[in-house]
């Protein structure tokens, strides 16, 4: 799709917001079009939530703009990072209470309700009590609370925490659904695969402002071309000569010295070199192509080079 | 709104044990209360005293002399009248009137109303200790009589139902708007913001609903003190309900605004209880205000406590609707309102920041 100003659904000029006297956005600039999927990428810190309290209108900029072109401010609905809903009422009820809290009439609610329960497939669920649903379904009814009334930009802040896969390709073919039905979506992720299924674009975010956005698999190809992903995962740290011939085999270690990546081409002669002294102590060796977290990795480290 | 209002309701119904606790307790409390408070009286009460001496003689002046030493609060009236009409009005608790007797003795007569059995028996046993002391020896001869003043009902019955109901409205209601709190935590509070289009339509639905809460928990408590209430006439059953919907107000807007203060859960169960004690305790529902020292009985009109007491007292029991009674109406409603904008700035506040 298209951050086209001229189409936008959202737009951000300059926005800068924080709380107190904390400045979290510091110039963030951003356009997303009716009909999109736009997700913020980014660090704990980067801004995301304070770009989304921002998108919904619940916290002002201190300095730049934000507009709501479509619809204005009444248009946005949001699906907060928990559940937001009443635990005694079931799920087409708690549907119901939004939807006539937005000032439908029953009849127009309904139809509402009913939208909503199938763009996210809770229909057989409808009539189940929230406090009895697993934390699956109720993620899906979340943000089937927000995508009652047709808004025109649905913010949903960080939709997947603590589902299985099953209800994370539900949730993205839901934010899906909506934006062919015309709402423009910012979806708020730290989860790389479900922004790489459900996002048209991409924006990372990094200290309050965006620096590098485009379409997923773009940024990706553009970012590594044929490169690969070589993973090496250890039940225990590998013994220092093992990690000296990784590191030398240009690896880098997770925090916990389990995890080793490497991303460059040529993977599987990597993986056919260190397949036994891998296998002996116990690892694996995994291939994949490069994701966002890799790409994120990669722009905090270009920036921090950058800065430094 | 409605809709809002709607979903509380539904979920409060679905919660059975909770309905239950809300409902069912404040009458088991108020049974209790009349119980313990009905009891016979104690000769340690501070009790008001006003008095008349109609007998004029070496006798009477005896007795008024031990009387100023018995009582601390003692009051002398010119007329048998303006002493029934401190003790109806509640300026005192008890009337005494001293009358000449057969020979030198003293008849006397001890005016009482229906609910401050309490007092009244702390009285009458004193006045009877003077009345044996003067005589040199205990008797039972009548001279010490008693005269009930005022409507058939029982004023205790209407004080205490009055004091439990308004101080398990105000329990009600900050329990209640802690449920704000899980709103605000969770995100409910910032979806439904957005889904009415502002604060101000989440915060009215959750003052109404705390509202209507605190309206059934009073009607339930009075309607088991029903039995033990003057008969009342449609006006007085109306004017009730009207002050059961102020100090609903009341309690509901100051629930609020308590609970907007507070951030956690850890610091508005301490804060909200304490405040709810305090208050109960000065505003006499925990123990009549008249058996309070003087200075807190001033204090007690500080507390939406004493006004809901008050105001219910007097177009339940006294039967009046005097100016008293929409003062109060409307400190009440001004406390429900004041709170309820107290609420909303914080909250906003909270909300954008």
């Amino acid at each position: 799709m298209n951050g086209d100003p001229q189409s936008a659904a959202l737009v951000f000029s300059g926005v800068h917001a924080g709380y107190g006297v904390k400045p979290v956005l510091t110039g963030l600039d951003l356009a997303i079009g009716a009909g999109e999927v736009y997700a913020l990428f980014g660090p704990n810190g980067a801004g995301k939530s304070t770009a989304a309290r921002v998108a919904c209108g619940l916290l002002e900029p201190t300095r730049g703009e934000v507009r709501w072109p479509n619809q204005g401010k009444s248009g946005v609905s949001l699906s907060p990072q928990q559940e937001a809903l009443f635990q005694n009422l079931t799920v087409a009820e708690n549907l119901h209470v939004i939807a006539r809290a937005a000032g439908a009439r029953r009849e127009r609610a309904s139809i509402d309700v009913a939208r909503a329960l199938r763009l996210t497939a809770c229909e057989t669920r409808a009539n189940e009590l929230i406090a009895v649903l697993s934390g699956g379904w109720r993620r899906r009814a979340s943000l089937a609370a927000a995508l009652v009334g047709q808004p025109s930009l649905v913010v949903a802040d960080e939709p997947t925490q603590g589902v299985d896969v099953h209800t994370r390709s539900a949730l993205a073919n839901a934010l899906r659904a909506a934006a062919t039905e015309g709402a423009a979506c910012l979806l708020i992720s730290h989860d790389a695969r479900f922004v790489e299924a459900a996002a048209d674009r991409v924006g990372f975010l990094l200290s309050g402002r965006l620096i590098k956005e485009g379409k997923p698999t773009a940024l990706l190809d553009e970012a590594f071309g044929t490169r690969r992903t070589l993973a090496v995962r250890f039940a225990e740290t590998p013994q220092d000569m093992l990690a000296k011939v990784m590191r030398e085999a240009g690896f880098f270690a997770s925090a916990d010295g389990l995890t080793w990546r490497r991303i460059g081409d040529q993977p599987f002669e990597v993986a056919r070199l260190l397949a036994d002294a891998v296998n002996q102590a116990g690892g694996e060796l995994i291939v994949s192509r490069p994701d966002l977290d890799d790409l994120a990795a990669a722009l905090h480290e270009e920036r921090h080079a950058r800065d430094h | 709104m409605l809709a809002i209002i709607e979903a509380y309701a539904r979920g409060f119904l679905r919660d059975r044990p909770g309905l239950a606790l809300t409902l069912l307790l404040p009458p088991l409390i108020y049974l209790l209360f009349a119980a313990i408070f009905g009891a016979s009286g104690q000769g340690s009460i501070d009790a008001s005293v006003s008095f008349t001496d109609l007998a004029r003689s070496a006798a009477s002046q005896t007795a008024r002399a031990a009387m100023r030493k018995s009582f601390d609060r003692l009051s002398e009236q010119d007329s048998v009248q303006a002493v029934e009409a401190n003790v109806v009005s509640g300026r005192a608790d008890t009337g005494v009137i001293l009358r000449a007797g057969d020979g030198p003795g003293l008849r006397i007569e001890i005016l009482g109303t229906g609910g401050r059995e309490a007092a009244t028996n702390a009285v009458a046993a004193r006045m009877s200790a003077i009345h044996a002391a003067m005589a040199g020896r205990a008797v039972d001869d009548g001279s010490v009589q008693r005269r009930r003043l005022g409507p058939a009902g029982d004023f205790q019955a209407t004080y205490y139902a009055a004091a439990v109901a308004v101080m398990f409205m105000f329990f009600a209601a900050v329990h209640g708007a802690m449920g704000g709190l899980d709103e605000r935590r969770s995100g409910l509070q910032a979806r439904l913001v957005l889904a009415s289009r502002g604060l101000a339509p989440v915060l009215g639905a959750r003052l109404l609903w705390l509202t209507a809460v605190g309206v059934a928990q009073a009607i339930i408590i009075f309607l088991v003190a029903t039995p033990d209430l003057p008969s009342l006439a449609i006006w007085q059953i109306a004017a009730g309900l009207l002050t059961a919907f102020v100090v609903g107000l009341a309690a509901s807007g100051f629930a609020l605004m308590v609970i907007a203060a507070c951030r956690s859960r850890d610091q508005a169960q301490p804060l909200s209880t304490f405040l709810v004690l305090v208050l109960a305790a000065l505003g006499g529902s925990m123990a009549p205000r008249f058996l309070m020292p003087p200075a807190f009985q001033s204090i007690g009109w500080l507390t939406p406590h004493a006004w809901a007491i008050e105001s219910w007292q007097t177009v339940i029991w006294l039967g009046r609707f005097d100016s008293d009674v929409p003062t109060g109406w409307i400190v009440l409603a001004g406390l429900g309102v004041v709170g309820w904008l107290v609420a909303f700035v914080i909250e906003r506040r909270r909300l954008s920041g």
